[in-house]
């Protein structure tokens, strides 16, 4: 997948620039393209050609899942197309299943995951991948994390061994904790403390989700609670977590899958399974009145207006229709929100519309970041007033074509590359229970009418339900950002 | 429609969110690098850096043995040349029916002379001041309703525009190209809008992104000469310059630069170079223009002195150390040691920088290196570490430690070996989308690389050997190098100052120095701990 941001938005893309490459974000539009037999009404919009999606039926038909004794789900994609693979296990944790007071450690422990195990030591995980020309990384999330390597196809049981060495051990050692709590708290001054509106974006989750707990607090965590981590929390977390019956194994690319399933076997088959932990979240509190915060922020240079809505989980009826949304109201130079507020009157250097796509209750997010030119009341009300239109009128069927083309493209060249198609289908196995449903996404989208997304607008996107944080710069020298909540009605 | 915020955190950040990359003008990098990698056998270079190492058990397993690497080639490209000069280049992939186009404009910022700014604007006019029949935004919603989108990338070289379709509606994505090439309608109102929000883009960048501040300082110092300014020295427009360039300014670098026999139109994926040739004939058939003349390079010289620079950022909780000197020319024969080199010291997560900077001294989450491919003259090498503001002096002291070392002594026999084989055999991981394809074909025609370039590039990293690694970087000299620091000035210049003299740069002000601090080599390098 390559990913080119667009420049014009720099603002606002850059917020989610270093994960975009590794979580299949559909973020940067890329260059893409696909077109749908689907009527057009707009004299421009060019008669749409009919979609191939012969791509996608050979993704389900080239995918093999199997299931070991101990519990451990594999995923099998066959595409020789180019002479590498992927290999990439997700574990069900996240930063969902903190404590509170234990924010931020779930990715504090993936940092840990590369210092070493029984048979690999610190440092090796780097060299020994890097000196077959592969690549590596681990990401966390809320709902889940994982790691990744893109190796030539010759080196894929090297892969397989190191990940299964570090399910089966892990050799830590308070010099290597110590060691790790501070690179992952310069990720924190990185992309929050020293970046704009990113201390707003945690905010917003904090007021959209309130008293719901595992989606409130930021995966990074905050720097106390990173202060505070403890190493036998480690050890903890490994025996908790880390188990082949709480993961799944992905392989993808070039490779044959009955020598593979042995290497699996041969590595994987001595993890031990255990109890893992309930996860028992608690209930969403449902929002009857508006709520807003403003956030002073050294690092802005213009007013940024972030507006959250709760809605629905990931994969349900209304959570398509609500993505098709965002689409219509921020995807691309020719949405609504952008054409209006950065092209026809000046008054933002960019917007952008998204859902987070979570297992629970999800945040469907419209941001703002304003020009020079853009003042904060009245772009508040024109945000309110566009959303309310599509709450009333919905889409035209022009623009629901284009969205679901856009849609398409994502899914097309998203799932180009081995790596994001090995994560990809791994999360769709551990979170749905069947890695082949990714390939039905897209008859699940395509089915949405306009009517539907103007109801799901008009259900979830409401003035009372709605979460604003307003961004206010502060140049002051020596200053530093702060949140406060200026209305904290409600229970949430 | 997942665009969150974080969508995730991360081990380690990309390179292609570091890489100053090819930068450009109020753009990316076009391509995105890749994580490198090379040796473990790293000693720190002082005593209290060194961490223990975990015991490995007695009897540890070892890692499994390869099977045999993949015979690898990068695909054949197919070459054809339009009556009017524009050439095609194709490269075949057909197992999804998707299709990738550059259109290339060999003209980049290296353009711009005493408009700094002009060839990005000209270019985004392209986009939005309207085309042959359609307004910008007619033309944005037709090619959104492919579900394409479309951009233009001015970097120093080239101009690229970039479209990606479904393999039926190649010929509409040509027409839309051509369009864009051959009827801009440059609107002024329209453009009056755009230099609105370049110059709000660079006013915010100025205030809000350290490395973008860092950068404008950086080349304008890498690639200072004794009179006249140098094409590649611009990162970005500042926004007075943009203020300064006036749509006759446009116009006019549009009639210079956008002409057949300066462009190159790069396709791959799943389309024949029959079907090709006869859609683009037909096309762009009718394109007409000539050439530019050629724009002249004279070498910058490496640095002379340990120059530092310190971009204030008052407040700032992170301090970004830049660290750059220039290397060889991309056409020399220290290139592909001088690139092995880089990967040894910093070009991925095996390198030197990330295993002691990172992994020891615990001062970055981001520690990295990286060379820039440039067209003409030699290449810069940045070095790039983010750190607690506290820490910024000892930062800067490890950045250069790792400079002198890489002058001093050649890479062990472990470091090449990681290094050699990471830079030939990333290869195979490059080609798995039709997109690197395009990118990769592009780049050979932008930097005047023959088709083959990627083989023997291979090749010769495979072959460079320890004493060719060392001797490929005279440059690397830590008394002589260009030092940039975003962050805190209140609190920095006194770290810093144990370096050399400080000069503070305020980015509001059009990147104008503020005050000079003497050298204080008494001065102690780190500081309490602010957060």
């Amino acid at each position: 997948m390559h990913v080119h941001p667009s420049p014009r938005v720099a603002s606002l893309s850059t917020v989610s620039l270093t994960a975009a490459s590794l979580v299949l974000s559909f973020s940067s539009l890329a260059s893409a393209t696909a077109a749908v037999a689907l009527p057009t009404s707009s004299s421009v919009v060019p008669a749409a050609a009919a979609f191939d999606t012969s791509s996608l039926q050979r993704l389900a038909v080239a995918t093999q899942r199997v299931k070991l004794d101990n519990g451990l789900r594999v995923v099998m994609n066959v595409d020789h197309s180019s002479p590498s693979v992927a290999v990439c296990v997700t574990y069900d944790i996240g930063s969902r299943n903190e404590q509170p007071g234990r924010s931020g450690f779930a990715h504090l422990f993936e940092h840990m995951m590369f210092q070493g195990s029984a048979n690999v030591a610190k440092g090796e995980h780097f060299t020994w991948i890097s000196a077959k020309g592969g690549t590596l990384n681990g990401t966390t999330s809320s709902d889940r994390t994982n790691y990744f390597e893109t190796l030539p196809a010759s080196s894929l049981a090297l892969g397989l061994w190191l990940e299964a060495d570090r399910m089966k051990s892990l050799d830590v050692s308070q010099v290597n904790f110590e060691n790790q709590r501070k690179v992952v708290q310069e990720e924190y001054r990185m992309r929050v403390s020293n970046a704009a509106y990113a201390l707003a974006g945690m905010k917003l989750s904090q007021i959209v989700f309130g008293s719901y707990w595992p989606y409130a607090h930021p995966t990074i965590g905050s720097m106390a609670d990173l202060d505070a981590a403890q190493l036998d929390w480690i050890r903890q977390f490994h025996s908790s977590y880390y188990a082949p019956n709480n993961a799944v194994l992905s392989i993808t690319g070039d490779f044959d899958p009955d020598s593979a399933l042995q290497l699996v076997h041969q590595y994987f088959d001595s993890a031990k399974p255990v109890q893992i932990p309930p996860y028992d979240p608690p209930a969403m509190p449902e929002q009857s009145e508006a709520h807003s915060a403003t956030v002073q922020d050294t690092n802005a240079h213009n007013p940024g207006l972030l507006f959250g809505w709760a809605i629905p989980p990931n994969r349900t009826p209304e959570h398509y229709a609500l993505e098709l949304a965002t689409l219509v109201l921020g995807g691309g130079e020719s949405s609504r929100l952008h054409q209006l507020l950065v092209r026809d009157k000046g008054w933002a250097s960019g917007v952008s519309v998204s859902t987070d796509d979570q297992r629970g209750p999800d945040q469907f997010t419209l941001r703002v970041i304003l020009s020079e030119q853009g003042k904060v009341p009245a772009v508040t009300s024109t945000v309110r007033k566009e959303v309310d239109r599509l709450a009333r009128s919905g889409p035209t069927e022009a623009e629901l074509t284009k969205a679901k083309n856009q849609l398409l493209s994502y899914f097309l060249f998203g799932l180009e590359g081995n790596m994001a198609r090995a994560q990809q289908l791994g999360s769709f196995e551990l979170y749905y229970g069947d890695a082949r449903l990714l390939t039905r996404e897209v008859d699940a989208y395509l089915a949405v009418s306009a009517s539907q997304v103007q109801q799901a607008t008009a259900k979830f996107l409401t003035a009372a339900r709605q979460n604003l944080v307003t961004v206010e710069p502060v140049g002051a020298p020596g200053s530093q950002p702060s949140a406060k909540t200026t209305q904290p009605s409600g229970k949430n | 429609m997942r665009r969150q915020l974080f969508p995730a955190f991360s081990f380690l950040a990309l390179a292609a969110s570091f890489a100053l990359g090819l930068i450009g003008v109020g753009c990316r990098p076009a391509t995105q690098s890749t994580t490198g990698a090379q040796a473990a056998q790293l000693k720190p270079p002082t005593a209290n850096t060194a961490a223990p190492q975990p015991q490995a058990t007695p009897q540890r397993e070892k890692p499994p043995a390869d099977g045999i690497t993949p015979d690898w080639h990068f695909p054949p490209i197919t070459h054809a040349t339009l009556p009017n000069g524009l050439q095609l280049r194709l490269v075949e992939r057909h197992h999804l029916p998707l299709i990738e186009l550059r259109l290339v404009l060999l003209s980049g910022s290296a353009t711009d002379a005493a408009k700094p700014g002009v060839a990005m604007l000209a270019g985004e006019m392209l986009k939005v001041g309207g085309t042959g029949v359609l307004s910008s935004r007619q033309l944005l919603d037709k090619v959104e309703s492919l579900g394409s989108s479309l951009e233009v990338l001015t970097d120093r070289d080239a101009t690229t525009i970039s479209l990606a379709v479904t393999a039926q509606n190649l010929d509409t994505a040509l027409g839309i190209l051509s369009d864009l090439v051959q009827k801009p309608k440059f609107q002024p109102d329209e453009y009056r809008k755009l230099k609105r929000r370049e110059m709000d883009r660079t006013d915010s960048l100025a205030h809000s992104d350290p490395a973008w501040a860092a950068s404008m300082v950086l080349y304008r110092q890498l690639f200072e000469l004794p009179s006249g300014v140098h094409p590649y020295a611009t990162y970005d427009a500042t926004s007075k310059e943009i203020e300064r360039v006036m749509l006759p300014d446009c116009k006019s670098w549009y009639k210079q630069n956008v002409t057949p026999s300066n462009a190159m139109l790069v396709v791959a994926g799943d389309i024949n170079p029959a079907a090709l040739q006869q859609s683009a004939a037909r096309i762009f058939g009718k394109w007409s223009g000539k050439a530019p003349s050629a724009a002249s390079f004279f070498n910058p010289m490496p640095p002379n002195e340990l120059k530092l620079f310190l971009v204030d950022r008052p407040g700032s909780t992170q301090a970004e150390v830049f660290v750059a000197t220039l290397g060889p020319e991309l056409q020399s024969e220290q290139w592909a040691p001088f690139k092995v080199g880089n990967q040894v010291l910093g070009g991925g997560v095996a390198g030197r920088l990330f295993l002691d900077v990172r992994e020891q001294r615990s001062l970055a989450y981001r520690a990295f290196s990286s060379v820039e491919s440039v067209a003409h003259g030699p290449a810069p090498i940045v070095l790039r570490a983010g750190t607690q503001t506290a820490k910024a002096g000892l930062t800067l002291q490890a950045l250069l430690e790792h400079v002198q070392r890489m002058g001093d002594s050649a890479p062990t026999d472990s470091e090449l070996q990681i290094a050699t084989r990471y830079l030939s055999d990333v290869f195979l991981l490059r080609v798995e989308t039709v997109g690197s394809l395009a990118d990769m074909t592009a780049q050979l025609g932008v930097l005047g690389l023959p088709d083959d370039y990627y083989d023997n590039y291979r090749s010769q990293v495979s072959k460079a050997t320890a004493d060719q690694v060392k001797a490929s970087s005279p440059n690397f000299d830590a008394k002589r190098v260009i030092v940039v620091v975003a962050g805190d000035a209140q609190v920095l210049t006194t770290p810093l100052s144990h370096f050399a003299k400080v000069n503070v740069v305020e980015p509001d002000k059009s990147f104008a120095t503020e005050k000079i601090v003497p050298q204080n080599a008494a001065a102690a390098l780190e500081l309490q701990r602010m957060d």
